[in-house]
């Protein structure tokens, strides 16, 4: 038996930080040490705490080590497995100054967190599914095959109030309900793993640290609907979860809880992966679909709906990976626990990938409800360099601008779509003073405008037409009628494109005209950006705190300064690239943006 | 191919070797905090906190975390093992060996009463 356990963090974070030879080192230092035996190297999924990685836990005293480098290892070796002392210098300290905090559950980022979907990330190794079933993996399978009939599981699930966690929010229960109605001697159950927000890494979290908790859910649903055959559409672009699930479900096949009678019973039901390349519009699911079978990703108009002619024409169920994440604990834990957590209609709890201008990067998992302010600076740790809070961005593309004045909404679907903005998959991008919204828009207009699949006019030609409005308004050159036609155009595209992806192109745009009006009017009025962000907008000039030191000269890139020595420079705004080579190494301060 | 009752069978199997990791249901945990300097392992501290761990694991005794902790100053008396009960005064037992370790967890974390003979104060 194992004395101690060494947790290493193996999600793509950290091992994008090389916690890979992390664990290398490791492994040769227990073993010129004679520690094989009494210590055990765990390689995890992600811990959540993303920016202060590589991640490193030591139990049984549970210390918590972030930062860690290769080099460090032979102190974790030498002080703490052999002699017992804590590495002081490596314990994770919350805020700087502050003493450090001795296990990762003492943390404020994970003491105000409820983790449902994420219980086993960074907890298990998900690469044995001996871990998985010892922290009661697949007793929920067992549970719905040897004491509910299908109708009861879907029973349970609608009573849980559980919404799909890919977006919209569609009750999960009620698309279960329709497929089982569905009559078709094949169905299939479908996982959608293709995340495509950018900043939002849910998903791919789930798939690396707890593989086993989607490929049980999927049984579930599979044996509640009558599903036979599984898909789950992940994009190639996250090699760690594809490799993750594939030993998965070897596992789960070798053991028997895929494949044909599983565990002895009459139910039978396997799963296979599909690699999406990496299109945003396959995570609407007709496109989705239409890309399992091998063909293009475009969407196609509702009705048929998917529960009735989804893969190959036959009824298909779809869900998110999150929300199969939460369907085994609503099997074990009951309805009523999961219908205690939330809120009215939201109920459970949401996981959300923070990034941007925020202390804690990383993934957290709150109850539904809970405020914006209390994720951004109880959990998120606030902004960096004591900079303002201007804005979140939720929903990515299809999403909106939340403003300060909305910070202590309880976040759930009903509230977000109130305020024009939506859950998404769950992407929280926060941004400070230095963010300019037009640009924000129009950066999220672009990505729009590359990824919509062009089967459809109003999104193919609109929203092509609105980035070129945008780009108006930051080159100083568009007028206070465009910013109505945009507008218009917005709410055209809203009414008329085919699948959610053109129906919410234009949210980044109407949240931040609703919010920030002021700030495109300053761009068209002024011909100034308030960040000092659009490029076309920003001039630099020398002041007279100039001692004429000739740095700015000689680090210009373009040769747009001149000046002699002990006199005041000049920067000729012809030549001037707006680069910012200049300020950056100024030491009087003589250069302001503006 | 695995029946509901292998599956059960690995669960239970599985439970004393995680447990290390995942022994909480509360906020408060019992500590047992072994020294482990050189000056304790030299008198046998490893094997006291291994014997320690395991108990504490096929014992499946919640909110109870073993620790390691460097010299406490005594190594004339070592090894030595402090006992944190949450609202109980601090228990340092020394000179403790494997056996003493496994009535130690008996009587003092499992019964609640410290065991007084091994003890600083009665060395």
């Amino acid at each position: 038996m194992y004395k101690s356990h060494v947790l290493v963090c193996g999600g793509t974070g950290c091992t994008s930080n090389n916690s890979r030879k992390i664990r290398e080192e490791l492994k040769k230092q227990l073993g010129e040490n004679n520690l094989q035996d009494t210590v055990q190297i765990v390689e995890t999924g992600c811990f959540g705490l993303c920016a202060s990685g590589p991640v490193v836990i030591v139990y049984p005293e549970a210390a918590f080590y972030s930062n860690v480098k290769v080099d460090d290892v032979t102190d974790i070796v030498q002080q703490h497995l052999i002699r017992g002392k804590l590495v002081e210098r490596l314990l994770h300290k919350e805020r700087a100054g502050e003493p450090p905090v001795k296990s990762l559950t003492d943390t404020e980022f994970y003491r105000r967190q409820t983790r449902v979907a994420l219980r086993n990330c960074g907890v298990i190794n998900p690469e044995n599914i001996d871990e998985y079933i010892a922290f009661d993996g697949y007793q929920a399978l067992i549970k719905c095959l040897t004491e509910y009939s299908p109708q009861e599981v879907i029973d349970i699930i609608k009573q849980s109030g559980l919404r799909g966690r890919g977006g919209a929010g569609f009750p999960t229960g009620m698309k279960w309900q329709f497929v089982h109605n569905a009559q078709s001697d094949v169905k299939y159950v479908c996982c959608n793993a293709d995340e495509g927000d950018p900043g939002a890494f849910m998903d791919r979290s789930v798939l690396e640290g707890d593989p086993h908790a989607v490929l049980e859910a999927m049984a579930i649903a599979a044996y509640a609907v009558g599903g036979t055959q599984g898909y789950i559409y992940v994009r190639a672009e996250y090699p760690i979860a594809v490799e993750r699930c594939k030993i998965a479900l070897a596992q789960a096949r070798e053991y028997g809880l895929l494949g044909k009678n599983i565990l002895g019973t009459d139910f039978s039901f396997d799963i296979d992966i599909r690699l999406g390349a990496g299109a945003f519009v396959c995570g609407e699911e007709t496109a989705l679909m239409v890309s399992v079978e091998g063909n293009r990703g475009e969407p196609r108009p509702r009705p048929p709906f998917p529960a009735n002619k989804g893969l190959f024409g036959k009824p298909t169920l779809l869900n998110n990976v999150e929300t199969y994440a939460n369907i085994t604990q609503i099997i074990t834990k009951g309805a009523d626990w999961f219908a205690s957590m939330g809120t009215d209609k939201s109920k459970g709890t949401k996981v959300f990938a923070l990034g941007g201008k925020i202390v804690n990067t990383g993934l957290v998992e709150v109850p539904m409800g809970t405020t914006l302010r209390e994720i951004v600076y109880d959990i998120g740790g606030g902004i960096p360099n004591g900079k303002q809070f201007k804005a979140a961005q939720t929903g990515g593309p299809s999403g909106g601008c939340i403003p300060p004045q909305h910070l202590d909404i309880p976040i759930d679907y009903d509230k977000l779509i109130e305020i024009g903005s939506m859950m998404g998959s769950g992407g929280l991008i926060v941004m400070d003073e230095d963010t300019c919204m037009v640009d924000i828009a129009k950066f999220f207009l672009e990505f729009t405008v590359d990824e919509s699949c062009g089967k459809c006019t109003p999104c193919r030609i609109g929203t092509k037409r609105l980035l070129e409005m945008l780009d108006k308004v930051t080159n100083g050159t568009a007028t206070l009628e465009d910013l109505d036609k945009m507008e218009k155009l917005c709410y055209y595209i809203k009414d008329n494109a085919l699948c959610g992806l053109g129906q919410t192109a234009p949210n980044p745009v109407l949240s931040t005209l609703k919010y920030f009006r002021h700030e495109y009017e300053t761009h068209i009025k002024e011909k100034k950006c308030p960040a000092h962000v659009c490029k076309k907008l920003v001039t630099y000039t020398i002041t007279d705190a100039c001692k004429g030191c000739t740095l700015c000269k000689r680090n210009c890139p373009v040769g747009a300064i001149d000046g002699n020595v002990r006199e005041k420079h000049v920067i000729n705004r012809d030549k001037c690239i707006k680069c910012g080579a200049c300020l950056d190494g100024c030491k009087f301060k003589a250069i302001v943006k503006e | 191919m695995k029946s509901i009752a292998d599956i059960q069978a690995i669960r239970d199997n599985m439970a004393k070797h995680i447990f290390i990791r995942d022994n909480k249901d509360d906020h408060v945990e019992t500590r047992i905090i072994v020294g482990m300097d050189d000056c304790g392992i030299a008198a046998g501290a490893d094997k006291v906190f291994d014997a320690l761990i395991e108990d504490v694991a096929s014992r499946g005794i919640k909110n109870t975390r073993v620790y390691r902790s460097g010299c406490m100053g005594r190594c004339d008396l070592e090894p030595t093992v402090e006992v944190c009960v949450p609202g109980q005064p601090k228990v340092t037992y020394v000179k403790v060996d494997v056996a003493k370790a496994a009535e130690i967890v008996d009587k003092h974390i499992v019964g609640g009463n410290p065991v007084k003979a091994y003890t600083a104060d009665n060395a």
